[in-house]
């Protein structure tokens, strides 16, 4: 009898009759029902059409009208959950707490959405080393075992450790560009979808990005966990 | 020969299943189906083998020892029927009919295993001889018997002592089940018949008489035991011993071993073998302490349950027991009545399948019946039944409370709303259940679904109610005649002649309750069809062989006009027959010249009133599919001569033969001058007539007319297009 990776109550694998009788793999949940129906999903047509955010239509939300008036680049993200308290204390456990396992409770969804959205190369965000150190994992090649990446991104050698996520918005939107290109040729004419698991205030995908669309690729998409 | 019924539907099925395990991209889980597979297809196989050579040839007065259980003798009339077992295991069926009713005594007083020695006549099963007829020779094989045995005489009778310890519990639980039906005998009416249904398992005789709306609307799977009456018997059994302090460890490891005795005490049936084995297995992984899903469970209990009867699946109670019990797997988060309306619309393939028609109230007596059946009716039923053996006033009190609760079930099943489907062809059915699964798994939007189902309904009952074929059949109902003439789109339905049996009175004996072979046969086939209505029942004369079941018809079908030969419709015998069932003057007496209006025949005997006899039978003529017919009755040589004098023209493509084929018809100058292309025989199977006489054939065979026989042939069905020459099909030569 297995038992929820969240909620540690242990949970049926009754199927349902479509999972039964359809041709596909099933896929085995990791956590029960109920902690599943806590992540609350965006659906693309309720979302904003460039950084993914849930809206109430398909409309470009205030932040991103922000970063349209900086920059002219052509880059759209797509979030699957809502950043809300139940993907706050998982990414709590997951990332910060280190608790690899958990992964596995979004990774046959996000796998799907990397393959639904049929780039070229997929590209995770990557860590610094020193989180490597004390982490042990990145948290978004954490997600996608079973996805092919590529890396042709690094952290700037000299990039002073400071999180992302204790800093406050307006740190974060002033931080400066903290990945290099290691490897172009990967890029090159390429369509590319960079992943992250949250996606903030944009500021550390959107880096990504530009760097990525500089070195010649023909389009750069994003897909973050949650927004 | 591993897969039974429609070859296409099950490899279709297989194979799909096999696709589906193959998507799940598990490449050990993939070996082990198809090992399974294997395993099983090749176990088939070598039971299927193995019953063949059980099988034993035909042949009559064979000696035999057959190992009989007492609760699986049934004495009806004046006929015997048990199943037994012989020597090598086989199990089969065997009828004696008895003629001394001192005979009777050797019987009632078995009151424990025995083994009889007798001298019968072995042979196979009874196989249909008519479309969509009930085939017994498939269902006993099915159920794994292989012979029936008609027992001249039964030499002696000797007690069995086992010496096996299976045998002992397997043969103890039979005679206790036949002391509890033999004690609740002295039960009064209703709750007699409650009581053995619901608890005991046992259907009596009258049972389908006294539950005629129970089985109407629809109820009639209350009566087969299975989960609800394992959920009692377990509860029962916890409850008190739970008042006795008992464990519930002591108490599930008690009910582990009880169940299987339950199911043997009960009757053995399929159904409740599912639920038994379901509840042994919770009851097992409650015990060792791992958790079965559900739908393992009940995966594992089909392949137990087709390990001991392969063909299970192949019959309606089964087919209802298993699709019914899946589905409800799916549906324990659905409010009560949505999972009603779903497990109706579940069952409603093979109900259609296999009885054709359908009560809408079928669906509102489950809604409503159903709860009130397993919390008042059958606790109430238990208790009367058990307490009733001891106690007079408990009995009858509760038989009144059961009988208010029946007539009110009898009397809701007379309202109107049965629906006479027919027959869907296969294909259509399972597009529907395939559909009623989708709705069933479809969480979200159903609209387009439901919608699907109710238009894959409506083409299919369109298709059955306004067929493009019109037909003219001669059924196989035995010694007698029974014709459909039917024109395409159903324009008109006539039926000529009922059939029946002639009653011999055996004096010292009850009177038999058999179903008549116009329901079996011919209503039936007439309800595949979708029909219930009938514009003309002609009758060509008085005789039991042609209008015997003329009562059944009248009961089981609108009959708008009852036409007789002119002088019958004065025959007190007659009339006495039709009493109460149609009203006078729907009786319309015919003669020679007359044409019914919208009836496609045109009568051309008798020429003067007479009492129905031999001699004054109606003789219809009509054409049909290109075609022209005559239907003689039982018409002698003078009254053919006669039509041939006033109708010296008359030419005719098909003639039904006068009499059965017996030499008192049939006269060789009328023959000739009809010129008919093809004859047909109507008469028994070893008739004590000698039907169809030697000169009859004889005179055939000189003027080169073939003919069909429904002693050879079975069902005999002429099929046409409008104005278009049709085609014949005989079901014999079909089917074989």
């Amino acid at each position: 009898m297995a038992e929820c990776l969240l909620c540690h109550r242990s949970m049926s694998h009754q199927l349902t009759l479509t999972q039964l009788l359809l041709p596909v793999p099933i896929e085995k949940r990791c956590c029960c029902e109920r902690c599943w129906q806590q992540f609350e999903a965006i659906h693309s047509d309720k979302a904003c059409s460039v950084c993914g955010r849930q809206l109430t239509t398909r409309t470009i939300c205030q932040d991103c009208q922000k970063w349209q008036k900086q920059a002219t680049m052509e880059f759209k993200n797509r979030a699957c959950f809502v950043y809300n308290e139940a993907m706050q204390a998982f990414m709590q456990q997951y990332k910060f707490a280190g608790d690899y396992r958990l992964a596995a409770v979004f990774e046959p969804f996000f796998r799907q959405q990397v393959n639904r959205q049929k780039a070229d190369i997929v590209v995770p965000i990557p860590v610094s080393e020193e989180t490597m150190q004390t982490r042990g994992f990145n948290q978004v090649m954490g997600l996608l075992p079973n996805v092919v990446y590529q890396s042709p991104l690094a952290i700037k050698s000299n990039w002073h450790k400071v999180r992302q996520s204790s800093k406050n918005r307006h740190d974060r939107l002033q931080s400066p560009q903290p990945f290099i290109i290691s490897r172009p040729e990967l890029i090159a004419g390429k369509s590319v979808l960079i992943v992250d698991d949250v996606y903030t205030t944009g500021r550390t995908i959107r880096h990504a990005a530009k760097l990525i669309q500089d070195a010649g690729a023909r389009q750069v998409n994003g897909l973050t966990l949650a927004r | 020969m591993t897969l039974y019924g429609n070859k296409w539907l099950g490899l279709a099925v297989v194979a799909y299943w096999f696709i589906r395990i193959l998507c799940l991209r598990r490449l050990r889980l993939v070996f082990i189906s198809a090992g399974l597979l294997l395993m099983f297809g090749l176990f088939f196989m070598s039971f299927n083998h193995h019953q063949r050579q059980l099988r034993l040839e035909p042949r009559e007065n064979a000696t035999l020892r057959l190992q009989v259980q007492p609760d699986q003798i049934d004495l009806v009339g004046n006929q015997l029927r048990l199943t037994g077992k012989l020597p090598n295991h086989a199990k089969v069926t065997a009828i004696y009919f008895l003629n001394d009713p001192q005979e009777i005594n050797r019987f009632t007083s078995v009151s424990t295993t025995v083994n009889l020695m007798i001298v019968g006549d072995i042979s196979e099963p009874l196989q249909s001889t008519n479309i969509n007829e009930f085939d017994r020779r498939r269902y006993d094989e099915q159920s794994g018997i292989l012979n029936t045995i008609k027992i001249n005489e039964v030499q002696r009778i000797t007690p069995v002592k086992a010496a096996r310890f299976s045998a002992i519990i397997l043969n103890g639980c039979h005679v206790a089940r036949y002391r509890a039906v033999q004690a609740s005998n002295q039960l009064p009416g209703s709750l007699k018949t409650y009581y053995q249904g619901l608890v005991l398992g046992a259907r009596n005789q009258n049972f389908y008489e006294q539950l005629s709306g129970v089985k109407q609307l629809g109820l009639i799977h209350l009566f087969s035991i299975s989960g609800l009456h394992v959920t009692l018997f377990m509860a029962i059994v916890e409850r008190s011993l739970t008042v006795l302090k008992r464990s519930k460890r002591l108490i599930e490891w008690l009910l582990l071993g009880l169940l299987p005795l339950y199911f043997i005490f009960t009757g053995g049936a399929t159904g409740l073998l599912r639920a038994i084995l379901m509840a042994e297995h919770r009851l097992l992984a409650n015990r060792l302490g791992f958790k079965v899903e559900s739908i393992d469970n009940f995966g594992l209990t089909l392949l137990i349950c087709t390990l001991i009867q392969p063909a299970l699946l192949m019959q309606f109670g089964n087919q209802l027991s298993f699709g019914l019990a899946f589905c409800l797997l799916f549906l324990n988060d659905v409010s009560f009545i949505k999972q009603t309306l779903l497990m109706n619309l579940v069952s409603l393939p093979f109900i259609l399948f296999h009885v054709f028609e359908w009560h809408v109230l079928s669906l509102l007596s489950n809604l409503l019946v159903l709860p009130l059946f397993s919390v008042v009716i059958f606790p109430l039923t238990f208790i009367g039944g058990v307490m009733g053996l001891k106690f007079q006033l408990i009995a009858q009190f509760v038989n009144v409370l059961i009988g208010w609760f029946n007539d009110c079930l009898n009397g809701i099943a007379t309202l109107p709303g049965m629906i006479t489907f027919g027959k869907p062809p296969l294909e259509g059915l399972v597009i529907v259940f395939v559909l009623t699964l989708i709705l069933i798994g479809q969480r979200g939007r159903t609209g387009w679904i439901k919608l699907t189902i109710l238009a894959s309904y409506v083409v299919m009952f369109m298709g059955i109610h306004l067929p493009m074929n019109g037909e003219v059949t001669y059924f196989d109902i035995g010694q007698g005649d029974c014709f459909l003439v039917r024109e395409p789109f159903n324009r008109s339905v006539s039926m000529i002649d009922t059939g029946g049996r002639l009653n011999f009175k055996t004096p010292g004996f009850r009177k038999v309750t058999a179903r008549s072979r116009a329901e079996t046969i011919t209503i039936n086939y007439l309800k595949s069809k979708g029909i219930a209505h009938l514009d003309g029942l002609y009758l060509s004369h008085k005789d039991a062989d042609h209008t015997g079941d003329t009562p059944v018809v009248l009961r089981n079908l609108r009959v708008d006009h009852v036409y007789v030969p002119k002088g019958m419709q004065q025959n007190p015998d007659f009339l006495k027959r039709v009493k109460g069932l149609i009203s006078t003057n729907r009786i319309m007496p015919l003669q020679a010249g007359n044409q019914p209006a919208y009836s496609p025949f045109k009568v051309v005997h008798p020429f003067k009133p007479g009492l129905g006899e031999n001699g004054d039978s109606m003789v219809l003529y009509c054409e049909m599919g290109n075609l022209s017919w005559l239907f003689t009755g039982d018409l002698d040589r003078d009254g053919e001569r006669e039509i041939i004098r006033q109708y010296p023209g008359l030419k005719v493509d098909v003639l039904k033969l006068g009499h059965h084929g017996s030499k008192t018809s049939s006269d060789p100058e009328v023959l000739k001058q009809l010129s008919p292309k093809v004859g047909i025989i109507s008469a028994g199977r070893k008739n004590r007539y000698g039907h169809p006489n030697e000169e009859t054939l004889a005179t055939l065979a000189k003027l080169r007319i073939p003919y069909f026989n429904t002693q050879v042939d079975g069902m005999i069905t002429y099929t046409f297009r409008n104005h278009q020459t049709g085609s014949w099909k005989t079901f014999l030569k079909e089917n074989r």
